[in-house]
C-alpha cells in the first residue's frame, strides 16, 4: 500500500494505491461545527442526498443507474467528533479491469457521484417537496424505532442522563422535536452551508493510475478548503458530584445495565494509547476481566462489553443481565476498576489486548473504508500517525500507564432499562 | 488440486488428508489479515439421523448442535479454548446455523499456532455434566436476547408458519425446554458422527507469505501445517453418515400469525415456501441467485412497486428481502416496519404471486445481472466473507467462484423454471405488533 499526497479539486486529497482490491472507492468528507441546532438538519440532509438529483429525479432513477454502474455503491453518513461534524460521501464501484469492455466505467462513476454532490433534486432553493417530505416521514420514524433497539436505546438514555448539556447528549440522528417544524428551505441552506463554509478532503483506494485519476476527478469540480472551525476532542473536566441512579421499566425478558464513566483521556492524548488497552482489558475483548468475573465466574451476563468515545472522554459499560441481579453486576463492575486503580493488574492479560489492538490496527488496511477513516481521524484532529506508529506506541505500553489511565476514571450515571415487573 | 478462476483472478487449492479432511487455501496476496474457518457439514436441520458405529435412527433434541458448538470450548484442561488464541492475539469464535458449525479465528500474526489451536480444540471432545448444566444458564440467557429481538421473532414467527415439520421452523439455539433434555451422551453421539475429518473442511483465506517463513513455496508450506498435525492424530474408520431429513410439500403450517411486543411501529414479514426438492451442483446457488433478480425486478428500488410502496405508506424507506435455500428446501422472506400490515401484506402477496407469469424485459433483465455481478465482486474484498461462504455453498453442492461465471451465461429464458414456486399454497405471513398501540391495528 503506498500513500501519495496530491492537492486535487482544490482540496487535499490523497491516494492509497493497492492491487488487493476488487474495486475503487473514493471517500469525500466534508467538515463543520455539530450542535444541537444542526444535529436533526443535518441528519436529514444526508438522506435526501442520497435518494434523488436533478438528472435522476426518483429514486427508480437512481438505483437504475447505480445498477448499470455494477451496483456501485454509495453512502452518506455523518457522526459527531466532540463539537465537529464529519459528513462522509462513501463510494465504491468495481475496477474495470475485472469487467470487460468497461473502459468507460471510473468516468461515469465519477459524473454520478457528481450529480449527487453538487446537483441535488432542488426547486426554488428548496428540496423537491416529494423527497423532503417523504425522508422527513421516515427519519422521524427511524428516530422512534431506537425505542425497539433496545441495546441503543439504553446507550441514548444513559448520555442523556448523564448530562443534558454536554454536546454528547445530542442525537447526530436528531429529534422529533427538532424535525416536525423542518422545511425544504433549511434543509437546502444546510446544504448551501456544507459546500460553502465546511472544510473538505478527498481519499481514493485501488488500482489506478495517478494522473488518469487525476483527470477523471476533475469531473467533480472545487470543494473549498476553509479552515477546520470546531474543535474535535473535549478538552473538558467535568466533576462527578454523586454517582446518578436511573431505572426505566419496559415489557422485556433481559435487562439492560449500562455504566457511564468520564475519563481523563481523548484521542489526542499521550495516554489515548494506553486508554486504548485498558479498555481491551477491562471490557473490550473476549477474555476481558468483565467476561471473566462477570459472566464466567458469576454467570450473571450474556454479554457484558466496555467501550471508549476517547473525542468526548466517556467509557460505558453496557451489560445484557438478569435484572435480579442489577446490584451484584454493578458492583462487580465497579470493585474490578477499583482493583485497577489500586494496581492490580494482570500483565499476561495487557500482553493478549496488546495482540489484539495490534491485530485490529493492522487489519484495518484491508477495508478501504476503514482505512480511509482511519487516515480521515489523522486529518480531522491534525495528527500524523500511521499504523505503523500507533502500534510501536501500543507495544510501549506498561502495567504503570494502565493504573495511570484507571485512576482518571470515575462513574457518573448507571442507567438500568427493566422489565415492568422489577421491584428495585 | 488446483483451479483457477479466470475471471475474477480467485484461485483454490485443495487437498483431502489421508484421515478424509478436506484442506482448502484461497491466496489472498497483500491481505494483512488470514481467515480460518473449520466446518462440519451439520446444523440445527440434522435432528435425525444413525450415529456413529450404531444401525438405528436416533432423535436428539432441537438445538444440540449449538449446544454442541459451545461445548466444545472446554478442554480438560479446565481453560477454555478463547484464552489459548487470544495469548497469540488471534479472536476464536464459532458458529452454527441450519447447514453447519464452524469454528474460526482470524489474526494478522501467528497464524500456523491458530491452525494448531484450531485443529487441536475441535479435535479434542471434553463434555462433563457439571459443564454441561452450567452451559444450559448461559444458552438461557442466549436464547432469551433472541426472543427480545423483534427481527429475530419476526424471523422465527414466520419460519414456524411456512414449515410443518421440516426443521427450518425451529430456532437453531433450540428452545428453553429442548436444551434441558441435552446430556452428555448426546453430544457425544454428536460428535463422533458429524466431528469425524471426513465430514469436516478446513478453510484457509490470506496471504500464504504472512502465515509461513518459506516464501518459496508458501502454499505448500501452509498445506505441511495441516498435515504434520492431522498425522499425529488416530480416527476411527470413516462411514457413511445416514441423516432423515423431512420431505415437505409447498403447504403451509399457518397462513397468518401474529404476535405482540414492547415496539413502536409493527414488523411484517411475507414469506413464500421452497418446497423439498434435490438440487443438482450448482443449482442451489444459481437458483438463489436467479429468484433475486425475480424479487429484485418486482419489489426492489428499480422497481415501479418500490415507489408505490412508499407513497401508499406500505412501507417505511426500507424494503429487505432474502432468498434462502439450505440444500433442499428454503424460503423467500420479504419483511419491513409498517404502520399499514395489512395493507402491506395484501401488496406483497398480490405481486409475488403474479410472478407465476414472467414479465421482465431484456434490458431490465440485463441490468440485474450486472448489479448481481457487481454485488459479488465487491464481495470478494471481505476474507471473512469469501472462507464463510465458499464452504456453505460447499455443503449446498455448489462453487461459489464458478456459480458467478455460470450466472454470467443466465438468460431470461432461464427464469421461466423458476415460475413454480409462486403458487397460492406455499404462502405465509407473519406479524409483530406494539404491545401498546395494538388497538389501532
Amino acid at each position: 500500500m503506498e500513500l501519495i499526497e496530491v492537492q486535487s479539486n482544490n482540496v487535499k486529497t490523497t491516494f492509497i494505491k493497492t492491487d488487493k482490491f476488487k474495486t475503487i472507492t473514493i471517500s469525500i468528507a466534508f467538515i463543520g461545527e455539530f450542535s444541537p441546532k444542526n444535529a436533526t438538519k443535518r441528519s436529514l440532509l444526508t438522506r435526501l442526498l442520497t435518494v434523488s438529483t436533478k438528472k435522476y429525479p426518483t429514486k427508480k432513477a437512481m438505483a437504475n443507474k447505480l445498477y448499470d454502474l455494477y451496483d456501485a455503491s454509495l453512502m452518506v453518513s455523518t457522526y459527531p467528533s466532540y463539537k465537529a461534524s464529519v459528513t462522509v460521501f462513501n463510494y465504491s464501484f468495481i475496477n474495470p479491469k475485472f469487467i470487460a469492455g468497461s473502459d468507460d466505467l471510473i468516468k461515469n462513476a465519477i459524473a454520478f457521484l457528481r450529480e449527487v454532490i453538487f446537483k441535488p433534486n432542488v426547486i426554488k432553493q428548496a428540496f423537491s417537496d416529494k423527497d423532503f417530505l417523504e425522508q422527513k416521514r421516515i427519519l422521524k420514524e427511524n428516530i422512534k424505532n431506537i425505542y425497539n433497539n433496545k441495546s441503543r436505546y439504553a446507550l441514548r438514555q444513559l448520555l442523556a442522563n448523564m448530562s443534558r448539556d454536554e454536546i454528547f447528549a445530542v442525537s447526530s440522528l436528531g429529534t422529533v422535536e427538532d424535525l416536525e417544524p423542518l422545511t425544504g428551505h433549511d434543509i437546502y441552506q444546510t446544504y448551501k452551508n456544507m459546500l460553502k463554509n465546511e472544510n473538505a478532503t478527498i481519499f481514493v483506494t485501488g488500482d489506478f493510475k495517478n494522473q488518469n485519476m487525476l483527470e477523471n476527478l476533475k469531473i467533480l469540480g472545487d470543494f473549498k478548503s476553509n479552515p477546520l472551525a470546531a474543535a474535535t476532542v473535549s478538552e473538558d473536566e467535568v466533576a462527578i458530584e454523586k454517582v446518578k441512579e436511573i431505572v426505566e421499566k419496559q415489557n422485556i425478558n433481559q435487562a439492560k445495565l449500562l455504566m457511564g464513566f468520564r475519563t481523563a483521556v481523548n484521542t489526542v492524548s499521550d495516554m489515548f494509547p494506553a486508554s486504548l488497552l485498558f479498555n481491551a482489558m477491562l471490557g473490550g475483548i473476549f477474555s476481558s476481566d468483565l467476561m471473566r468475573v462477570v459472566r464466567e465466574e458469576h454467570s450473571l451476563a450474556y454479554y457484558i462489553a466496555s467501550q471508549v468515545i476517547s473525542d468526548v472522554k466517556l467509557l460505558i459499560v453496557s451489560a445484557g443481565i438478569d435484572q435480579n441481579e442489577y446490584q451484584m453486576a454493578s458492583d462487580l463492575v465497579i470493585k474490578q476498576l477499583e482493583l485497577y486503580k489500586q494496581g492490580e493488574i494482570n500483565a499476561d492479560l495487557l500482553a493478549i489486548a496488546q495482540e489484539h489492538i495490534i491485530n485490529e490496527l493492522v487489519e484495518i488496511e484491508d477495508n478501504p473504508f476503514k482505512y480511509t477513516a482511519f487516515l480521515l481521524r489523522n486529518y480531522l484532529h491534525n495528527i500524523n500517525m500511521s499504523i505503523t506508529s500507533t502500534v510501536e506506541k501500543i507495544k510501549k505500553v506498561t502495567v504503570d500507564d494502565i493504573v495511570a489511565v484507571a485512576k482518571g476514571i470515575n462513574l457518573d450515571t448507571i442507567f438500568l432499562l427493566a422489565g415492568d415487573d422489577y421491584h428495585g | 488440486m488446483v483451479k483457477h478462476y479466470e475471471k475474477i483472478n480467485e484461485t483454490v487449492y485443495s487437498e483431502t488428508m489421508a484421515n478424509g479432511l478436506r484442506v482448502l487455501l484461497l491466496p489472498k496476496p497483500g491481505f494483512k489479515k488470514t481467515f480460518v474457518c473449520f466446518s462440519t457439514k451439520y446444523g440445527s436441520l440434522v435432528n435425525r439421523f444413525i450415529p456413529y458405529g450404531e444401525d438405528r435412527y436416533f432423535d436428539v433434541p432441537l438445538g444440540i448442535a449449538h449446544f454442541l458448538e459451545h461445548k466444545m470450548f472446554d478442554l480438560p484442561s479446565g481453560d477454555d479454548a478463547t484464552s489459548l488464541f487470544a495469548r497469540y492475539g488471534l479472536d476464536v469464535n464459532a458458529s452454527t446455523n441450519y447447514t453447519m458449525t464452524s469454528y474460526l479465528f482470524g489474526g494478522t500474526g501467528n497464524i500456523d499456532k491458530g491452525i494448531n489451536l484450531l485443529l487441536d480444540f475441535v479435535q479434542d471432545p471434553y463434555f462433563t455434566d457439571e459443564s454441561i448444566k452450567k452451559e444450559r444458564g448461559i444458552i438461557v440467557q442466549e436464547l432469551k436476547m433472541y426472543l427480545d429481538d423483534p427481527t429475530d421473532a419476526l424471523h422465527l414467527g414466520l419460519m414456524r408458519n411456512l414449515f410443518q415439520q421440516y426443521p427450518l421452523r425451529y430456532d437453531v439455539g433450540g428452545t428453553v425446554d429442548s436444551i434441558l433434555e441435552i446430556t452428555k451422551e448426546h453430544l457425544y453421539k454428536c460428535y463422533r458422527t458429524f466431528y469425524h475429518p471426513a465430514n469436516m473442511d478446513l478453510i484457509i483465506v490470506g496471504d500464504p507469505a504472512n502465515i509461513v517463513s518459506n516464501q518459496n513455496n508458501a502454499v505448500e508450506a501452509v498445506f505441511d501445517i495441516v498435515r504434520k498435525n492431522q498425522k499425529e492424530k488416530k480416527f476411527p474408520p470413516v462411514q457413511d453418515i445416514k441423516k432423515n431429513y423431512f420431505v415437505e410439500d409447498e403447504k403451509v403450517y399457518r397462513r397468518s400469525d401474529t404476535a405482540k411486543m414492547d415496539i413502536m411501529m409493527p414488523k411484517v414479514a411475507v414469506g413464500l415456501k421452497l418446497p423439498y426438492e434435490k438440487h443438482g451442483p450448482n443449482q442451489a446457488i444459481l437458483t438463489e441467485l436467479k429468484l433475486k433478480i425475480l424479487i429484485d425486478a418486482v419489489l426492489g428500488p428499480t422497481s415501479d412497486a418500490f415507489q408505490e410502496m412508499l407513497d401508499l405508506e406500505l412501507i417505511n424507506g426500507n424494503l429487505y428481502y432474502e432468498v434462502y435455500i439450505d440444500g433442499f428446501c428454503g424460503f423467500i422472506k420479504i419483511q419491513a416496519n409498517t404502520h399499514k400490515p395489512r395493507q402491506f401484506i395484501a401488496y406483497i402477496k398480490n405481486k409475488l404471486l403474479a410472478l407465476n407469469k414472467l414479465t421482465i424485459k431484456s434490458d431490465l433483465f440485463n441490468r440485474f445481472k450486472k448489479s448481481v455481478l457487481g454485488s459479488f465482486l465487491k464481495s470478494l474484498n471481505n476474507i471473512d466473507f469469501v472462507g464463510f461462504s465458499y464452504l456453505e455453498y460447499l455443503y449446498k453442492d455448489s462453487d461459489l467462484f464458478a456459480a458467478v461465471e455460470l450466472f454470467e451465461k443466465v438468460k431470461l429464458e432461464d427464469l421461466k423454471s423458476l415460475t413454480k414456486y409462486f403458487t397460492p399454497a406455499a404462502w405465509a405471513d407473519y406479524t409483530i405488533l406494539p404491545k401498546k398501540f395494538g388497538a389501532n391495528y
